[in-house]
């Protein structure tokens, strides 16, 4: 947890809501994070002295006088029959459109995170109704290293209701060069026969895992897509490298389909690393040792290796800051065949 | 006796409008920004409600928030009919003195931020309330608290400097 994750929950503990354990630790030990906290509850201070200080007098209320009920009904006026007529078919047509425009409700955004251990957000994901996705994750629970892949389908989405399918099954995990890595999950997680689960939002839904453990997912409804999720900018800042559900390109070739893996970096000396049959890729946003440029250009980077062009895109921007910008990258041969991922591996380690 | 019915009814609205018609003031100044807009809005949402009384149900909920919600209506309407005339908080702005205040940098939030907070912190709703009031989902609340919070001491700070 750093900081721009805690800052959303430093708003909630002003207000005296319940917050996540790490963001709590966080926010403890953090003294920027507390200087922020102190200056929510002063400048909420502030405001209610503001509004007794302008406490006026109010103005009388002007109650209309007392009318004969239904008075009108007894003035006469006169009305061209053909202005009646046209009074008639135009409250019907404003009928049928209010009706129609009332039919088209607002679309509604359902922000979740997953997670394999309960209060420890990652995975965060925005979606509409219709979402259908499939991704995978590493964590550790009870100090065992755990892997999963989960498959979530959004099948509507209501202010105090989501309907969702979900489904959750163990990965196998490669060791790397560089550290443990997930493995593309070898066959597509079905959801014949999954029910369907009514969410109610600000709740803990736990999935549970086939072969052991339990995912955890836990989300909210908005009224628009949030530029933020769960503090987290959907843009990263600037120090941060952030490569979600990727593709790679060599030309025009496709080399890796890794949608639904995701790896993300803020400090100097670690890159992202993409772990492929006979390559292993490591991006950084520094240069180091064997590295060539590579322009980064929201989602996507593009740069050459031993004169071959590649593209790599992915889900959403992969740092912030001004565009294009310069990050660094360099492509190895797996160091061992220990180490050889049988498709594709994504994860961090230092360079 | 019709009459004297109608007197006591009168009565109690007076009243009601004496012990509600500060905050459903304070609330439509915090979105509207100035005084004399608020006071009239203030009349209209008190009228709204004089008008129509017999659709006030308490079981769903306290007159005060009924009446802030006929507030944000109001306020809303009068929002999108004056929007390209007019300039965000301009009263308080044009007040300011060298020492921008908290009050001075709210001004300058949007003013669906303005609306969330005042709520929040001035007239102490809880999450429920708000997105039973505004209209809006639990996460748009907790969202729109947070940004705001974060614009206004953005603001604040910078102005401070």
């Amino acid at each position: 947890m750093n900081c721009l994750e805690a800052e959303a929950y430093v708003s909630e503990l002003c207000d005296g809501e319940r917050i996540r354990d790490d963001a709590a630790k966080h926010i403890a030990a953090c003294p920027m994070c507390r200087r922020m906290l102190s200056d929510y509850a002063r400048m909420g201070a502030e405001l209610r002295l503001a509004a007794t200080a302008e406490t006026t007098e109010l103005p009388p209320l002007r109650l209309p006088g007392r009318e004969m009920p239904f008075a009108f009904l007894w003035k006469r006026v006169a009305v061209p029959r053909f202005a009646l007529a046209a009074l008639v078919v135009c409250a019907i047509v404003a009928a049928a459109a209010t009706s129609i425009l009332r039919a088209q409700p607002k679309p509604l955004w359902f922000e979740f995170e997953c997670s394999l251990d309960e209060g420890a957000g990652s995975n965060y994901v925005v979606a509409k109704q219709g979402f259908d996705q499939t991704a995978s994750m590493l964590g550790i629970v009870n100090g065992q290293s755990l892997a999963a892949a989960y498959r979530v389908k959004v099948d509507s989405i209501a202010t105090d209701d989501v309907v969702l399918r979900i489904q959750a099954e163990h990965v196998l995990t490669e060791k790397t060069a560089t550290g443990t890595m997930l493995r593309a999950p070898t066959t597509a997680i079905s959801l014949d026969g999954v029910a369907a689960v009514h969410y109610k939002p600000g709740t803990s839904l736990a999935v549970p895992i086939a072969g052991g453990g339990a995912l955890y997912l836990k989300g909210d409804v908005l009224d628009h897509q949030p530029s933020i999720a769960f503090g987290m900018p959907l843009v990263p800042a600037a120090n941060t490298l952030s490569v979600r559900s990727p593709v790679l390109l060599q030309s025009t070739s496709l080399i890796a389909d890794m949608r639904g893996g995701s790896a993300i970096v803020d400090q100097a000396g670690q890159a992202v690393t993409i772990s492929l049959p006979d390559s292993v890729f490591s991006f950084a946003l520094q240069p180091f040792s064997g590295a060539v440029p590579a322009q980064a250009n929201w989602g996507e980077i593009s740069f050459k290796i031993d004169g071959k062009d590649y593209r790599l895109l992915a889900a959403a921007p992969v740092t912030g800051g001004d565009q294009p910008r310069t990050i660094w990258v360099r492509r190895d041969t797996p160091p061992d065949a220990a180490f050889v991922c049988p498709q594709w591996c994504i994860g961090t380690g230092p360079y | 006796m019709p009459d004297e019915e109608g007197l006591t009814e009168r009565a109690a609205f007076a009243r009601l409008y004496l012990e509600q018609g500060s905050p459903v003031r304070g609330f439509l100044r915090s979105w509207v920004g100035d005084s004399s807009t608020a006071d009239d809005l203030t009349q209209e949402t008190f009228l709204h409600l004089w008008r129509r009384r017999g659709a006030f149900d308490p079981a769903r909920g306290g007159v005060k928030a009924y009446l802030l919600g006929i507030a944000r209506k109001k306020a809303a309407d009068w929002w999108r009919r004056n929007r390209e005339h007019t300039a965000t908080g301009s009263e308080a702005c044009s007040s300011a003195t060298d020492d921008i205040t908290v009050r001075d940098a709210f001004n300058q939030l949007p003013p669906e931020m303005r609306a969330v907070l005042w709520l929040r912190e001035v007239e102490g709703y809880s999450y429920d309330e708000l997105a039973g009031i505004l209209k809006i989902p639990l996460g748009t609340v907790r969202s729109r608290l947070h940004a705001a919070r974060h614009q206004l001491r953005t603001i604040w700070m910078k102005e401070a400097r």
